[in-house]
């Protein structure tokens, strides 16, 4: 039996035992080549249920959305049981309302070639899960750090590839859209008194935009391209959340979405902090 | 008894023509705007570059208050709490630090000039500590020329 | 007076900061309080000051509010110009007759607007607040901040009553305030209690001919020189010489001018005027970085919290040069003025040569306190201050008067201070029954709602006499702020901070009906509680009030630079009145009051504060870890003045243990402590008959007297022979409770070594008492055995205060002090089980050998163990040694930052039993001031959540130190959970608030959207 049978078939049976209220997963898009999330609440639904290279979104976005329905069944790739892990510590489901179906993933391929998140990825199986569907991958050596030319250009070049980059943000908020961990009522670029954030496409708003959208993915952000692969503009996002993880893995020693107990990096501190930047 | 006259300030503003720049500090109200306070009583000349805002922790500091003030039109911005250790809100600092770090190292990243943003720790018993601070602040500022990057065009 | 036949009122005698202190706790704690004063403003010696040590801060700046405070409290009436003739009747119940003498001047008229003191024509008479270096005229004010604000007439110059001529001040004066008809007049009040804080005077330097002080005008005394530091004195802070103005460059500070010295019977050391000294010294080097400060001493006498690293600091990066010498003679040289001093330095007499010589004056008695003390009918010790008990250092030899302040010894600020909390304390132990009787309901004006208002900002622009005014244009910076938006009213004030200021402010904010207002002056951190309680007494919400600090942040530090201090102060004003435009009023939270307090710790000054809080009529639970009460104390038999410890701990523990309000938990540990300043809750652990019992305890004060440990040494042969003890095995041995290795009656020789792990790297600080406790037991040695060769080798002999007397009777005995530098420390060797002590004597100029029958070593006090945890517990700071820190060393000596928790004893630092007791009473007293209660106005400037931004996220929970914000269902119904912040516990830091992804929590008084404003406004 192949994965993608063995998990329509674990799908329909939970569904079926009323084990779970519904069973998140993937199903072919409408364009060739592309899959969607699919939200199956009945064990017949199970029967279209897709999973393999092209099943990108990050399936732990939804979860808020669905949590007060009952018990739900995701399927977890490597980044989204991390999604999960960051939704657990902070408390936006409770392990019980989970039922995580894991899945090893050898990446994903966007426009026919494996996308760029996908290409460093260092934890390709589910870091927490009920049970496994299929076999785990095999863990791939450590990628060379991608920010490395970035980092190397002077300040002004830097600033320059960035603005021209965010430059072409339309603030369609898709990016917002498909990310687990945009999950506010109300997102700071919506709010007024203060009104932190202008609401043009000016560089200087959506760099602003942009900057504090990495702030907020500091210590919580698990690097799954879900922003970059949803960016109709193709802005490289990618580029800011990889550089906070750096930051934070770098200074605190911190990975985001491992470990369900660990506070986030920023909701903890340790007095031997290093603190070179600070006069 | 009489009021003393009034001293005769000399007018001897120095640096005249020089880009003076503009500087957002904001203090912790217990550590750092005393030791401005300080500074002050002690009578430590500085340059009058800073514009303080009061607060009353550096645990207060939210991101966006530094970056809407480049934005604005600061050429820079400092902010200063009480040491390590010595924080009136007990750990309010550390917590701090670990945002500033990442802000620090993140506008590094975009690339705004190191010494755009500055960070300092300064107690209430260091106005001579404050003034150096502001002096290397500003010079750092003046050395960078006004801040273009981040900066919020007006709109016509 | 009330059925008890008591009156619920205090006199307070002296309107210095120890009267004042003393005053605003009973004020606070709800009793009439009559504050008398001789001159005609509150303030005394501290008003003089330029700096304090060891934070420098401004001495006028952190007097300057609590002058204010008292001259506005409800409860306490300012009698200026009035002295004491006498008193009658019982504790309790006393008539006080008293004298006012005329002012000339109605104080309800006055509005202290200075026209008058210009128009004077009798201009040359010597300004005695300036220490006769600058003049005043026959209507002056004592200094420019006096409290009340009112001049007042010298009657012996004014030409209207010298010659009946003149009459131009009244002339000057357009409100009709001067009264040349005005009598002096005999009143009497009636009081319960009296409380006498008149303080002490500098030492005439008479007393010391040969230093020249009146003959050579470049030799001032400290505190005339504290007058040529201070920015609003005689030269305007610039170091000059009184001779010529120019600028010395070479100063010198003689010490003990008028102390340590019997042959003008000042037999005491002043025990503060090292510390002043080096002090003006630091100060001098901050104001004129080429002048060349050099203090002449005897003993460096820093013996208070973090006074040797102060001194220290001055040496290393100040280059205050300290020279141990006695000044013999002090000669000018008549063409250049400059001063030639000899002395007997390293080489014999010496000579050198300076610009100018501050002579560090010791401390004297008023002497017009002789006559108070026979009108009040108390006694005085032989040097003419209040005698007073070690135990009750604040009660005097007649019962319902008490002490405060320097008149009771000499001793510095937050001693004073101390003393005088605690004399606040001990009347209403008196009056305890009284309380509330005789106090005034406040008044405060119903709060105007301004909601839905237009803003109409006030700006108030100060010239803070030339302190800003002298840099700043000032009113350019008025006349900007009245062309900023919404501002509708625009004014500047010579002194924004005087009453007649603040009077001025609520009219202006009624007749131009302001609902926000901003004052542009000196520092929030010391002005703002003024300025908010003015506003508030308008009707407004103490919060529409914004300030801003032109004085610290512009004038003083731009000094040569007016144009840009003026812009600088512009902008600092347009970012007030913008974030003044979006103040929104708070509201108050009221918290009831648990009307009892937790004493931590059953030695002397937990037993003491135990017994002052139950006197002042609140329960009290006394925790003591050890099984037995008595701390410390119960290890030493006598105090060096030779009161028996003994008997008086038995007395003190049996008053503890009867007193039906305290309840004793002994061999009790704490577990927990929640809660908050008047609701604390706390979880005591305790073993009864072998079962381990927790119990829970609802108070609303918490009193720290943990006391601190005799540091068991390391050093110097200790542990490896039994002939090396600690000096406080050497007080066991002398008072019997344990077997000495020699006989005292047969030992030959002993030798002590003081600073044993004391102010060094490890232990920077001094342990205060160790020097007296050489003196004592070298003394008692002396008594058994009066052949005995006493060596004490020393770096400094720290016998403050009335101590010193005993220092010289040691060394009249033949007790020998040889002085060791810390480079040079004396080396020991044990042979044969035998101490051999080496050490270079200094006066000898050689090493010299010791074979002593007993080696002492004093190792002084380390903090107690543990206290780092209940500083976690009570969230309150220790200071880098491990002591617990208080809120401000000055003056708040004994309250933390976090409110409702005091400290007192060794706990605090290093101190004798009476210094602790006096703690002790202070704890007590300033407790009341919250117990006293029936409700408390909790902290207004709090975290406050937006429920519908809300994600509940939990990472505020993680970063909230004080455990204030919560996250709970706040919709059982939708299930809705959102952040819920604990108001009474919130201390409003914003930690919750910036860390806010969802921008859901805002800190009030600090609200993001006032700061955006700020920064919007200085940019646009």
């Amino acid at each position: 039996m192949s994965r993608e049978e063995q998990l329509r078939k674990r799908a329909k049976e939970l569904l079926a035992k009323k084990e779970v209220v519904m069973v998140i997963c993937y199903r072919a898009g409408k364009r060739p080549g592309t899959a969607t999330p699919a939200f199956v609440t009945r064990p017949d639904g199970a029967d279209s249920l897709v999973f393999d290279d092209r099943c990108g979104m990050n399936l732990a976005a939804y979860l808020p959305r669905v949590k007060h329905l009952g018990r739900i069944a995701v399927v977890a790739k490597g980044c989204d049981s991390r999604s999960l892990v960051t939704l657990l510590k902070e408390k936006q489901v409770t392990r019980d309302q989970l039922l995580i179906l894991g899945v090893g993933c050898e990446g994903v391929k966007e426009k026919g070639k494996l996308s760029d998140a996908c290409a460093t990825c260092a934890y390709p199986n589910p870091v927490i899960c009920d049970e496994m569907i299929g076999e785990k991958v095999t863990e791939p050596p450590p990628a060379p750090d991608p920010l490395a030319d970035f980092e190397k250009l002077t300040p002004d070049e830097r600033w320059q590839v960035l603005a021209d980059d965010v430059s072409r943000c339309i603030r369609c908020y898709a990016c917002r859209q498909v990310c687990p961990n945009c999950y506010c009522p109300t997102c700071f670029v919506d709010t007024n008194s203060p009104q932190w954030v202008g609401k043009t496409t000016a560089e200087s708003d959506n760099m602003m935009f942009h900057l504090m959208r990495a702030m907020h993915m500091a210590g919580r952000c698990v690097e799954c391209g879900s922003c970059s692969r949803g960016c109709p503009m193709g802005i490289d996002l990618m580029r800011f959340n990889r550089k906070v993880a750096k930051i934070v893995k770098e200074r605190f020693g911190a990975t985001a979405g491992l470990v369900p107990d660990e506070p986030p990096a920023l909701a903890a501190f340790d007095p031997g902090d290093k603190q070179e930047f600070i006069q | 008894m009489d009021e003393s006259p009034v001293t005769e300030a000399v007018a001897t503003d120095s640096t005249a023509g020089a880009f003076e720049p503009k500087i957002v500090a904001f203090l912790c109200n217990w550590c750092s705007y005393a030791g401005a306070d300080l500074a002050g009583i002690s009578r430590i000349q500085y340059p009058p570059s800073i514009r303080v805002i009061r607060v009353p922790c550096s645990g207060r500091v939210d991101p966006f208050f530094i970056l809407k003030a480049l934005q604005n039109g600061a050429d820079g911005v400092l902010v200063s709490g009480c040491h390590p250790g010595d924080c009136h809100y007990l750990t309010g600092n550390y917590v701090a630090r670990r945002r500033f770090a990442v802000l620090n190292d993140l506008l590094e990243f975009a690339g705004i000039d190191p010494g755009r943003v500055s960070f300092s720790w300064v107690s209430a018993a260091e106005g001579e500590r404050f003034a150096e601070v502001v002096r290397d602040v500003t010079e750092k500022v003046r050395q960078l020329g006004p801040n273009k990057k981040l900066l919020k065009e007006e709109v016509a | 007076m009330s059925d008890s036949g008591k009156v619920g009122a205090v006199l307070v005698v002296g309107g210095g900061i120890g009267g004042v202190q003393t005053a605003l706790d009973l004020g606070d704690s709800g009793y009439k309080v009559y504050l008398v004063e001789r001159a005609s403003a509150i303030g005394g010696v501290m008003a003089m000051l330029d700096k304090t040590f060891p934070t420098n801060d401004c001495s006028m700046c952190i007097l300057s509010p609590k002058l204010v405070a008292a001259g506005r409290h409800e409860n306490i009436e300012l009698m200026t110009q009035t002295e004491v003739l006498g008193v009658s009747g019982e504790p309790g119940n006393l008539k006080v007759r008293l004298k006012r003498y005329a002012r000339s001047v109605d104080l309800a008229k006055c509005t202290g607007c200075g026209d008058c003191l210009t128009k004077c024509p009798v201009r040359d008479l010597p300004n005695e607040f300036e220490g006769g270096l600058s003049k005043r005229r026959a209507i002056y004010r004592m200094y420019a901040q006096a409290v009340p604000n009112a001049p007042t007439i010298d009657r012996t110059q004014c030409l209207k009553f010298t010659r009946d001529k003149c009459g131009a001040c009244q002339k000057s004066c357009k409100a009709g305030a001067i009264d040349y008809t005005q009598q002096d007049e005999e009143i009497e009040v009636e009081v319960g209690s009296i409380v006498v804080a008149a303080g002490s005077k500098i030492a005439p330097t008479g007393l010391r001919p040969e230093y020249g002080h009146g003959r050579y005008p470049n030799v001032v005394t400290s505190l005339e020189y504290e007058r040529i530091l201070s920015a609003s004195g005689p030269y305007s802070g610039h170091v000059k010489r009184p001779s010529d103005g120019k600028e010395p460059k070479r100063i010198a500070w003689l010490q003990c001018v008028g102390s340590r010295d019997d042959s003008v019977e000042r037999g005491y050391c002043s025990a503060m005027c090292c510390m002043y000294a080096v002090k003006e010294a630091v100060i001098t080097k901050e104001h004129a970085k080429h002048v060349e400060p050099a203090v002449f001493y005897m003993d460096m006498r820093s013996y208070g919290k973090d006074f040797d690293k102060y001194v220290e600091r001055a040496e290393q990066q100040y280059g205050v040069r300290l020279v141990r010498a006695r000044v013999a003679e002090v000669r000018e040289d008549p063409e250049t003025k400059n001063l030639v001093l000899r002395f007997a330095g390293d080489g014999g007499q010496r000579s050198q040569e300076f610009d100018m010589v501050v002579l560090s004056c010791g401390f004297v008695p008023p002497p017009e306190l002789i006559e108070l003390s026979k009108r009040l009918d108390f006694e005085l010790d032989k040097y003419g201050f209040a005698a007073t008990d070690q135990w009750g250092p604040i009660a005097t030899t007649r019962d319902g008067v008490s002490v405060a302040g320097s008149f009771a010894q000499p001793m510095a600020i937050p001693e004073a201070v101390t003393g005088a909390s605690g004399a606040a304390a001990a009347a209403e132990e008196v009056l305890a029954a009284e309380r509330g009787k005789l106090a005034a309901v406040k008044e405060v004006p119903a709060e105007t709602d301004v909601r839905g208002e237009a803003p109409r900002i006030g700006v108030f622009v100060c010239h803070c006499g030339i302190n800003i005014g002298g840099v700043v244009r000032v009113p350019e910076v008025t006349e900007y702020a009245r062309s900023l938006p919404h501002v509708v009213f625009a004014e500047e004030n010579l002194y924004s901070c005087s009453g007649d200021t603040q009077e001025k402010i609520k009219d202006r904010i009624r007749e131009h009906r302001l609902n926000r207002v901003v004052v542009a002056s000196c520092s929030p951190r010391t002005h703002e509680p003024l300025f908010q309680a003015t506003v508030t007494e308008a009707g407004l919400n103490p919060h529409l009030f914004a300030m801003t600090n032109i004085r610290d942040q512009c004038s003083w530090v731009h000094m040569k630079e007016p144009d840009k201090a003026t812009e600088k102060s512009k902008d600092l004003v347009k970012m007030a009145v913008a974030r003044a435009l979006r103040l929104k009023p708070l509201p108050k939270v009221k918290l009831p009051v648990t009307k009892a307090g937790l004493v931590v710790g059953g030695g002397v000054a937990g037993m003491t504060s135990a017994l002052a809080l139950a006197g002042e009529g609140f329960d009290v639970f006394l925790v003591e870890q050890e099984k037995t009460l008595g701390g410390n104390a119960r290890t030493i038999a006598t105090t060096v003045e030779g009161d028996d410890v003994k008997a008086r701990l038995e007395e003190l523990v049996g008053k503890v243990t009867s007193h039906p309000r305290i309840k004793v938990y002994s061999g009790a540990r704490i577990k927990a402590i929640d809660g908050f300043v008047g609701n604390f809750q706390t979880t005591l652990q305790r073993e009864e008959r072998g079962e381990r019992r927790e119990e829970s305890l609802k108070h609303g004060a918490v009193v720290v007297a943990t006391g601190a440990q005799y540091r068991t040494p390391t050093e110097y042969g200790y542990g490896q022979s039994d002939r090396v003890l600690s000096q406080k095995e050497l007080e066991e041995i002398l008072s019997g409770s344990r077997q000495s290795p020699v006989a005292i009656r047969q030992s030959q020789s002993i030798v002590m070594i003081q600073c044993v792990g004391s102010r060094d790297e490890e232990r920077p600080y001094c342990s205060r008492i160790c020097c007296a406790e050489a003196v004592k037991n070298g003394l008692k040695v002396k008594e058994v055995n009066p052949d005995a060769d006493i060596y004490v080798l020393y770096r400094d002999i720290r016998t403050y205060g009335l101590r010193e007397e005993y220092y010289r009777q040691a060394r009249q005995k033949g007790v020998v002090f040889i002085r060791y530098s810390p480079e040079q420390k004396p080396e020991v060797r044990i042979e044969d089980g035998k101490p051999l002590v080496s050490v270079f004597d200094p006066i000898l100029g050689q090493p010299v050998e010791l074979s002593p029958d007993l080696l002492v070593l004093s190792s002084g006090l380390v903090p107690q163990a543990g206290s780092d945890e209940l500083a976690k517990m009570l969230k309150v700071p220790l200071n880098a040694d491990g002591f617990f820190l208080e809120a401000h060393m000055k003056l708040r000596p004994v309250d933390f930052a976090t409110e409702g928790v005091f400290m007192a004893g060794l706990c605090h630092f290093p101190k004798f039993i009476d210094e602790a007791a006096a703690q002790a009473k202070a704890a007590a007293g300033r407790a009341a001031t919250i117990l006293s209660r029936d409700t408390l106005e909790a902290e207004a400037t709090v975290a406050s959540v937006n429920p519908d931004r809300c994600s509940a996220c939990h990472m505020c929970e993680g970063l909230c130190a004080y455990r204030a914000i919560e996250v709970k269902t706040i919709n059982e119904r939708t299930g809705k959970q959102a952040a819920v912040v604990n108001e009474a516990l919130c201390k409003g830091c914003g930690a919750c608030a910036a860390n806010c992804r969802s921008l859901a929590i805002d800190i009030r008084g600090f609200q993001a959207e006032n700061i955006s404003r700020e920064i919007a406004a200085l940019l646009d």
